[in-house]
């Protein structure tokens, strides 16, 4: 799947279920997710789930860092990276 | 109510924690047993919250029911530190949701009820004796209900240890650690008819909470070591007064009720504003409480079989009213946790060290807050500097505003020092 596939299907998991109060606009690739308010530790833990579940990954605690999910292309450099392991 | 011989998920205790765990697994589907050893409603010390609280209800599907009940909706905090007064609103942040000051057994209750129509079965006056881990994978847990002398046992594949103060599971399995550098102590009592601090800083009479919010009243104890401090909870009914103090401030209080009412009564005149908020106020006969050594932490928060939760995984100085919030943190996350778990029964490690992380760094930030003193350093607090990365920006001003209040945070501005833009190496 292209990155901007797993981008686009992101944005749209985030909008609909993980922001309690949705932003106007949808976030851009590089929307800083937490800075914004749009996701928070509740969010983290259901973006987790949806990314494990979505593209068969498996997220370690040691992922958890704000760097791997700050932005929506964060997001997606990190689905990358753990499935080609 | 008979309880059955297995289920999904046992949850012991029936405060926030506990009632929220039951709602959220509930909910997604799962069969759910709590045991209580009360019966609701019953009153607990605790009754300040911060709005923060509000999405964890959202997501339980329990706001409705919170906002219906007409809780007093606080303005903010006022703090007299050594001093220096100053006043905090919740408006200034953004928060458009009220922070609440609730009366324990109405708030836990309605929590608790919401849970039972979620579907958990709720096994009121029962106690949980001890819980069995060697029919792993899963655990046994043995109760008894209270006045019943024959015990009984339920299997289950996790147990949610949301009991409070008690920590069955913790104590059980030595895990609880008593904070050495925080040996305090906290006496309070309830008043009915104090007067109260509004957000302009005035004193009204309680009548007046009606049309002018309260604040929450928070105080230092001078000559009560350099950490001592007060706090003054305005209800509906009366008004939840309470003293924070080094153990060894008061040691020389001996008689039990009658000396710990005496001592109390006589610490609230030594404080001006609070003797002024006090002066025609009367203690409700009784109701004066005593804890000793409240501040503990729990080595392991999640194990084969186990979550602890709220208070049951550790408890921190309650300054700046994150208790009630902290708990209904981690009784979402370790929903989620075991809800990931029972979906992937290979991949308990991983989200048990996930829930275990998130959870301990949260801690150890409310550690920086609260106490006095606090190593910095470890990995702990690496961690909470993470765990603060994913708090919204609201919060975190919020914490960092908090935080300037009294001269306890020192630790807390050193912790969060570059741990502000993401993408941060």
């Amino acid at each position: 799947m292209p990155d901007k596939d797993i981008a686009g299907s992101l944005t749209q998991y985030i909008m609909t279920e993980v922001t309690t109060a949705a932003p106007a606009t949808a976030p851009s690739p590089d929307t800083p997710l937490v800075d914004s308010g749009i996701v928070d530790s509740l969010g983290l833990f259901k973006l987790i789930a949806h990314i494990e579940d979505e593209y068969k990954i498996k997220i370690q605690p040691e992922d958890i860092l704000i760097e791997n999910f700050a932005t929506i292309n964060a997001i997606t450099k990190l689905i990358r990276s753990k499935a080609s392991k | 109510m008979t309880i059955p011989e297995k289920c999904d998920v046992v949850v012991v205790g029936g405060g926030p924690a506990g009632s929220m765990s039951a709602a959220y697994l509930s909910q997604a589907g799962y069969e759910v047993v709590l045991l209580e050893k009360q019966k609701h409603p019953r009153n607990v010390v605790g009754e300040s919250l911060i709005p923060d609280f509000w999405k964890y209800c959202d997501e339980a599907k329990v706001s409705d029911k919170i906002t219906a009940d007409g809780f007093i909706r606080k303005a903010g905090g006022t703090v007299d530190w050594h001093g220096k007064s100053q006043h905090l609103a919740f408006k200034d942040f953004g928060y458009t949701r009220p922070a609440l000051h609730v009366e324990r057994d109405r708030f836990d209750h309605i929590l608790l009820q919401h849970a039972r129509e979620s579907g958990a079965r709720i096994c009121e006056e029962v106690t949980a004796l001890e819980v069995d881990f060697s029919a792993a994978p899963g655990a046994r847990l043995t109760y008894r209900p209270v006045g019943d002398s024959r015990s009984a046992q339920i299997d289950c594949r996790f147990v949610v240890d949301a009991s409070g103060q008690n920590s069955v599971i913790a104590r059980q399995l030595g895990l609880r650690v008593i904070d050495e550098d925080f040996r305090f102590m906290s006496v309070w009592g309830y008043f009915y008819d104090s007067k109260y601090v509004a957000a302009d800083g005035q004193i009204y009479p309680h009548g007046m909470a009606g049309k002018v919010p309260p604040t929450t009243y928070v105080s230092s104890v001078p000559g009560a070591g350099a950490w001592g401090w007060c706090w003054h909870i305005m209800l509906r009914e009366w008004t939840s007064v309470g003293l924070v103090l080094p153990v060894d401030a008061v040691k020389s209080v001996r008689g039990g009720q009658p000396a710990w009412e005496e001592y109390f009564l006589r610490q609230c005149q030594a404080l001006p504003r609070l003797k002024t908020l006090l002066e025609s106020a009367r203690l409700a006969p009784g109701s004066v409480r005593v804890i000793r050594d409240y501040s503990y932490s729990s080595t392991r928060v999640a194990g084969p079989g186990f979550f602890l939760v709220g208070d049951a995984a550790g408890f921190v100085d309650p300054i700046f009213s994150i208790g009630v919030v902290l708990g209904m943190y981690s009784a979402r996350a370790a929903t989620w946790a075991i809800d990931r778990i029972l979906r992937s029964p290979d991949r308990l490690a991983d989200h048990q060290a996930i829930y275990t992380h998130q959870l301990q760094a949260r801690m150890e930030l409310s550690r920086a807050l609260a106490l006095p003193q606090y190593e910095l350093g470890s990995k702990a607090t690496r961690d909470a500097k993470q765990a603060m990365q994913f708090t919204d920006t609201q919060a975190r001003s919020l914490i960092e505003a908090a935080s300037k209040l009294t001269e306890r945070s020192l630790h807390y501005h050193a912790l969060v020092e570059g741990s502000k833009s993401p993408g941060r190496p």
